[in-house]
């Protein structure tokens, strides 16, 4: 498994390379030098992602999509590291544990489907 | 100017997280509601965001150096991602008040299980569970022969990874204190392997709630691209100092920041 292992390893560092780029250009085209830019955070204000998406994109903050982009990207990665996961068991015929990465990654859409109900 | 602030102090996080072994989320959470006066539920979404960063970074060279059990790890995520949910679930009903409290009481057990002596304790029978599943495995000392070691109590383990799934999902942490105590104290896994195992997990566990974070929006790019791209750097740098800094020194002085923040935290919680 040791060469399977290695493909893991070398996915996760380029999906964190790829999305930390993606999230650098963002903050460089959209960072505030003056003021205070937490300040609106101070007080939580529930907005879902789709609107805050539809918002940048009519102002034409492409700065903040790129960020959005890397971010997606960066959360995407442990799901798409199970997926691997599963195929891996499955080439090596570990029934047992392809399953139990399966159910661990149905666990993880579980968790997406929750973020989709705050809408 | 605030963001450069944050950008530095994620450094410093993820250049500590990485020599200690910690995911960044005990120093980020505390920052940016301490410092920075966010509400503490953009900060846990902003931690998530730098545990999955600290742990695909760190994964890849625990793999290489053939410390990391997969094995144990996905079925261990299978606990710790049930407990994120429910964690999740929880922390749309808990008031902020309670957040501050229960990080702030984590915070000083993080610094006891810190100064607690550790050693292995290999096992000569393993679990049937792990006979089964094959996860028993060998890791390397720095001898030429690799050590052998088995898994025991693999449902305690389990058990155990739903609670630090639910730590996470509610504080915004990692919880690998909780994991590898889990791990080679009930487990009796080598502390290397259960260190390397725990690094592995922890991107899995955050993004069981990250998702969810995420789409509900409170993941923003304002407060997570300094803190994400900060860790990274950090703990690119603290990977490559780690042979040449006494760790010893470093974690006596984090215990008392530990304990300092945590008072902090407790104070602000009371306060609420």
């Amino acid at each position: 498994m040791n060469g399977q292992e290695l493909f893991i390893a070398r996915f996760l560092k380029w999906g964190v390379l790829i999305s930390g780029l993606l999230m650098f250009v963002g903050l460089l085209k959209s960072i505030q030098i003056s003021g205070n830019p937490f300040f609106n955070f101070q007080t939580y204000d529930q907005i879902p992602l789709s609107e805050l998406i539809t918002y940048y994109t009519k102002i034409q903050d492409w700065g903040t999509l790129c960020s959005y982009v890397g971010l997606g990207l960066l959360v995407l990665l442990p799901f798409i590291r199970v997926i691997i996961t599963i195929f891996i068991f499955l080439k090596n015929k570990e029934y047992a544990l392809s399953g139990i990465a399966l159910t661990v990654l149905i666990g993880l859409i579980f968790g997406l489907y929750l973020g989709f109900q705050s809408y | 100017m605030y963001s450069f602030i944050l950008f530095f102090i994620s450094i410093f996080a993820g250049f500590l997280g990485s020599l200690l072994g910690l995911g960044g989320g005990i120093i980020i959470v505390p920052a940016l509601t301490l410092l920075f006066k966010v509400d503490i539920r953009y900060a846990v979404a902003a931690s998530l965001i730098s545990i999955i960063a600290t742990s695909s970074t760190g994964a890849g060279n625990f793999i290489k150096e053939k410390l990391t059990n997969i094995r144990v790890a996905v079925l261990l995520e299978l606990g710790t991602v049930a407990g994120a949910l429910t964690g999740y679930f929880i922390s749309s009903e808990i008031n902020a008040k309670w957040l501050y409290l229960l990080f702030g009481f984590f915070l000083i057990f993080s610094a006891l299980m810190m100064i607690r002596r550790r050693g292995d304790q290999l096992l000569s029978h393993p679990h049937p569970w792990s006979l089964k599943l094959g996860l028993s495995g060998t890791y390397s000392d720095g001898k030429k022969e690799p050590t052998p070691y088995h898994v025991a109590h693999v449902p305690l383990g389990l058990f155990s990874m739903y609670f630090a799934g639910i730590l996470s999902a509610l504080l915004g942490i990692g919880s690998g204190i909780f994991k590898v105590m889990a791990m080679d104290s009930a487990m009796k896994l080598p502390i290397k392997v259960s260190t390397a195992t725990s690094n592995f997990m922890i991107g899995v566990t955050a993004a069981a709630s990250a998702g969810a974070y995420f789409l509900r929006g409170d993941m923003r790019p304002e407060i997570t691209s300094p803190v994400a791209l900060g860790i990274f750097l950090g703990s690119w740098v603290g990977g490559r100092m780690m042979t040449k800094i006494q760790t010893s020194v470093l974690r006596r002085l984090f215990v008392v920041i530990l304990l300092v923040v945590s008072f902090q935290m407790i104070l602000k919680g009371l306060r609420l």
